[in-house]
């Protein structure tokens, strides 16, 4: 294997492991209001943003950063939740689909984030977050890893370990499992569904927005870096939609599929390539590389 | 629901032609170009509403037709020098032709699997928009001629605004015909439930297809109505912005009734002008403001402007 | 049709006795013997706000100025603003609106689309239209009568003054680009393939990035290969950045890199999206035109005064604030000449022989009847992460290659 050829999968991959990380916050979203949040891209922007301003105005340690994002784009996604998917829902009769509201009101939280983010007078101008971690990079021969780049794949690999346990071995990680699965089922054994929605869309922007610090040093910060998204729906459907660890390997797989359909066909198909991607998974296999069946919901 | 038309159904479309024949004389430019804008959303919409609010199936791809409408009738006109009405109708043919096989590719994604693909369809089509120079002249866009209407030529605002009303009232006709005919009745049973449709003997895959099909059409005839009244097209016209906005439109106005997508295509067509001439220093905000406007409206009418006013009219008769 | 027209013509002619009398009066639109109306639109909310909103206010300071020093010919200029957000249908809306409201002129527009969009209205209307800050190519090649651009000087510009640089200072045999596949890019590659040809000297790679880039490894690998002597890079600031970090990372610290005006807006922030780290900075020039690289620079530092006087709202205006000067001090120059009769002939005429020296730009700003572009000067500069010297130019594009190679 040519030196160029790994640099641009050791590059896909680090990419990747972001790209599962948001993935990750749109499935879990999708698995308990069945809805796709178009803001998740603006929820890592407002992440980053948010370390940003700690790091430039404060002298809080790059550890800490973490856990404060993370209270922060709990609390955006909850709220969401409590003030605009609860009230739709109520309003909406019993046989009609919440999905297309939903997901036009996250089109409008994606345009009020954005809209705040902007009127901050340092978000004019593009700006970066300090790397994770500094030093020489590793060299394997040729090929050299960049310690930054492992630290992100390091990192969001924890994290999914993290929330995998989180979701299969503690009470309350498995509740928000069966309140999505079988809402009916959840209710009737006492689960609080309703507030078990609410903690699923904090989770999912709490991924996000640690997404957007772990991006913040590799790619630039604008106000307008939501556009990520689209590559990691793209990660989303070759997972299967509502399959936690298929979005994960789909990350990684369009992380690097992209770089090599660029490297193959040229850098003007980079852009074009997580949706020709996605097209070509849901011909062939409309359920996703790793879905079960299409699971249809009874009227 | 089912046969003839009713007597607003036929008037409403002889009322567009009249006003919109009437109206140039004493509108000034600004309020005639504005006018066109508002058409354009109102057929645009209308098409949308066809796959999403009759035949509940989430589709994202009508922006990429608008925009092969667009560049079609363009081109035909620009390099062939087909006239309007004619380059229309082959860029209809064109576009029904390419829906069809997205139709076919597409039809057994249900749901948000159909809402996704066809996100990817309108990104890449726009990509291919922007790199196909040949063709599309790219990313500087293409220069329009005014447009040859066979007997005359439009060079104003006052008869692009004609023009464009008479297509309204002939795709308002349309889509009042549709929602009555055998299709129509077919897609609105898909729509309550796909199991319910098939066993009553309803072709599901076809109906779908169809639908598709006439939604891209609208869509199709759009692109070639932005062709009569612009002096230039470029493929940042056919974003996902504008695609996120009709869907707005309909979410706003009510999805599945023809009062509803209009009430909806003029508030949000009419709202980024409100806001622009009120908001004063404050014009930074625009785009949170917009943004709220949008959650409030969906939380507070999920089923839209006409949902609620609908609602309320049959609360209070059953009050009675 | 005899009768159609017939009765537009009533019905019109009754409209405008009815509602616009005191406006069908005026022998000019904008123009009393009192004040000159100017409408002006550029982006104030919205992804390109910050395009728009500093160069918008440069004009407007610049004309508040002569207005407390008495005006142009006994008149004060009266303006009003509007938000275009870069997309052509507002741009279209907003021009309408201001032609009905009668204004003598109009001055704005940050984008080519919005710009271009409006340019055949314009000129059918023959009402003059100068861009604010917007570099269009699109839009002044080839000229038209009404629209005039290009205060900070179009790709053409640009991209000579770095091939000229690349190829007499640096002595390029090679060169490797790296720029997005919009409008700008693609004029861009024009003049670079131009220059090419001209100096015999080889394009090795020619690499898109998109100006949402997340991962810029493959173009960034496949110049390196290409090994060019120069790389040129003509990308907006947020993939600069990237490319940026990837040059660092990769170690591609020997080649010369020079990039176009619109990846570093200034000295400052292009350091602060690096996140301080210069190293990659060792061998990097950009292009830009005007007299300084800084606001606080003492030849740009009355300027930043005078925009935070009438703007105390903003007091570190941008640089990118200083291209809305030129086209101001055109316009204001151009009515001064036209003398107190002012009519849109007596001011096309004035325009038509505009050559002022804007001391805010390396060049002169100048208009003739076949030319629209009123800047065609860029400098070089040298920027090593904390000083910036200036290594080439100012550069005038039309007399470093014939303008007819252009010509389609």
């Amino acid at each position: 294997m040519s030196t160029t050829l790994a640099l641009i999968i050791i590059s896909g991959i680090a990419t990747g492991s972001v790209y599962a990380l948001i993935a990750l916050s749109i499935v879990i979203v999708y698995k308990s209001s069945e809805a796709v949040n178009f803001a998740a891209g603006e929820v890592v922007m407002v992440g980053a943003y948010i370390a940003l301003f700690f790091i430039v105005s404060t002298s809080v340690p790059y550890w800490l950063i973490f856990p404060i994002v993370a209270i922060g784009t709990f609390a955006i996604g909850a709220a969401f939740e409590r003030a605009a998917i609860v009230p739709i829902i109520r309003r909406m009769s019993a046989r009609e689909n919440p999905l297309i509201p939903i997901v036009i009101a996250t089109f409008g939280l994606s345009l009020m984030l954005k809209g705040i983010v902007r009127v901050i007078p340092y978000t004019e101008q593009v700006r970066s977050l300090p790397p994770l971690v500094r030093g020489a990079p590793i060299r394997i021969g040729d090929v050299m890893i960049l310690r930054a780049d492992l630290a992100i794949v390091v990192i969001s690999v924890l994290f999914i370990l993290g929330f995998w346990i989180f979701f299969t071995r503690t009470l309350l990680g498995r509740a928000l499992q069966a309140s999505s699965q079988n809402p009916l089922c959840a209710q009737l054994s006492g689960i609080p569904v309703a507030r078990m929605r609410m903690i699923v869309w904090g989770i999912a922007g709490l991924m996000a927005g640690v997404c957007g610090v772990l991006v913040g040093p590799k790619l630039g910060l604008t106000p307008d870096m939501g556009g990520v998204i689209m590559v990691a729906l793209a990660a989303a459907v070759i997972g299967g939609f509502s399959n936690l660890p298929g979005s994960i390997v789909g990350g990684f797989t369009i992380g690097v599929l992209q770089n090599l359909i660029g490297y193959w066909f040229g850098s003007e198909t980079i852009a074009v390539a997580p949706f020709i991607m996605i097209m070509v998974v849901l011909v062939l296999r409309p359920q996703g590389l790793f879905g079960g069946p299409v699971h249809v919901k009874k009227v | 629901m089912y046969g003839t038309l009713s007597k607003s159904e036929t008037l409403w479309p002889v009322f567009i032609v009249i006003a919109g024949l009437l109206l140039p004389f004493f509108a000034n430019n600004y309020q005639l170009y504005l006018g066109c804008v508002l058409i354009v959303y109102v057929v645009l919409a209308l098409g949308l509403d066809i796959i999403m609010g009759r035949a509940g199936q989430f589709a994202f791809s009508h922006i990429a037709f608008y925009g092969i409408g667009a560049y079609a009738t363009a081109i035909l006109q620009q390099r062939f020098g087909v006239p309007f009405p004619i380059g229309l109708v082959i860029a209809v043919l064109l576009s029904a032709g390419i829906a069809w096989l997205v139709a076919m590719a597409s039809v057994r994604l249900r749901h948000i699997y159909l809402g996704l693909a066809t996100v990817a369809f309108a990104s890449a089509a726009q990509w291919l928009a922007q790199t196909w120079k040949g063709v599309t002249g790219g990313v500087d866009g293409m220069r329009l001629q005014p447009s040859d209407m066979i007997f005359f030529t439009s060079r104003t605002d006052a008869s692009n605004f004609r023009i464009l009303a008479v297509i309204l009232a002939i795709m308002l006709l349309l889509n009042f015909l549709l929602i009555r005919s055998r299709l129509g009745r077919a897609m609105a049973a898909i729509r309550d439930s796909e199991h319910v449709a098939s066993v009553s003997g309803i072709d599901v895959r076809r109906t779908k297809a169809w639908a598709f099909v006439i939604s891209s059409a609208y869509a199709c005839v759009g692109g070639g109505m932005l062709v009569v009244f612009n002096s230039f097209i470029d493929p940042m016209n056919f974003t996902f912005a504008p695609a996120v906005l009709l869907l707005t439109m309909l979410v706003v106005g009510g999805m599945g009734s023809v009062a509803g997508v209009v009430i909806g295509s003029l508030t949000m067509g009419i709202l980024p002008e409100i806001l622009r001439s009120t908001m004063g220093d404050f014009i930074v905000w625009q785009e949170f403001v917009y943004g709220l406007i949008l959650v409030l409206s969906i939380t507070l009418m999920p089923q839209g402007i006409w949902g609620l006013v609908r609602n309320r009219t049959e609360s209070k008769r059953s009050a009675t | 049709m005899v009768l159609k027209r017939t009765a537009s013509l009533i019905l019109g002619g009754l409209a405008l006795v009815a509602g616009l009398a005191p406006a069908a009066w005026a022998q000019v639109p904008g123009v009393t013997d009192t004040e000159i109306k100017i409408g002006m639109f550029s982006p104030l909310s919205g992804p390109l706000a910050a395009y728009g909103t500093d160069p918008l206010n440069a004009a407007k300071s610049y004309f508040e100025m002569i207005n407390d020093e008495g005006g142009i010919n006994g008149r004060k200029i009266v303006y009003q603003v509007e938000d275009d957000k870069c997309t052509p249908a507002e741009a279209n809306t907003i021009v309408r609106k201001y032609i009905n409201d009668g204004v003598f002129l109009l001055l704005g527009g940050s984008c080519s689309g919005s710009t271009v969009s409006i340019q055949e209205l314009v000129n059918q209307e023959k009402i003059p239209h100068f861009m604010l800050n917007a570099s269009g190519d699109a839009g002044v090649y080839p000229p038209t009568e009404y629209q005039f651009g290009s205060a900070p000087g179009t790709q053409r510009a640009t991209l000579a003054a770095v091939m000229q640089y690349a190829i007499d200072g640096l002595g390029a045999k090679t060169v490797g680009v790296l720029g997005p596949d919009d409008a700008m890019g693609t004029s861009a590659l024009e003049m670079i393939y131009a220059m090419a040809k001209k100096h015999d000297i080889q394009v090795v790679a020619n690499e898109i990035i998109p100006n949402n880039a997340t991962d810029v490894t493959v173009p960034v690998l496949n110049v390196q290969s290409a090994n060019p002597d120069v790389i040129i890079l003509t990308t907006y600031a947020p993939p600069t950045t990237l490319v940026m970090k990837k040059v660092v990372e990769f170690g591609l610290l020997d080649t010369p890199i020079i990039s176009a005006i619109q990846g570093v807006s200034n000295t400052v922030d292009f350091v602060k999206s690096l996140d301080g780290d210069t190293s990659g900075l060792g061998n990097f020039y950009y292009a830009h035109p005007l007299v300084a690289e800084s606001m606080d620079d003492p030849e740009l530092k009355p300027w930043k005064d005078l925009m935070v006087k009438y703007f105390p709202e903003r007091p570190e205006p941008g640089i990118i604030g200083a291209y809305g000067f030129p086209h101001a001090m055109a316009i204001v120059d151009a009515i001064k000449r036209a003398g107190p009769d002012l009519t849109r002939e007596s001011f096309m005429a004035a325009i038509n022989e505009t050559q002022v020296e804007t001391k805010v730009m390396a060049a002169p700003t100048v208009f003739t009847p076949d030319r629209r572009d009123s800047n065609r000067g860029q400098i070089i500069v040298k920027f090593d992460g904390t000083t910036v010297e200036r290594v080439g130019g100012p550069y005038i594009w039309d007399e470093l290659i014939d303008p007819s190679t252009f010509d389609k």
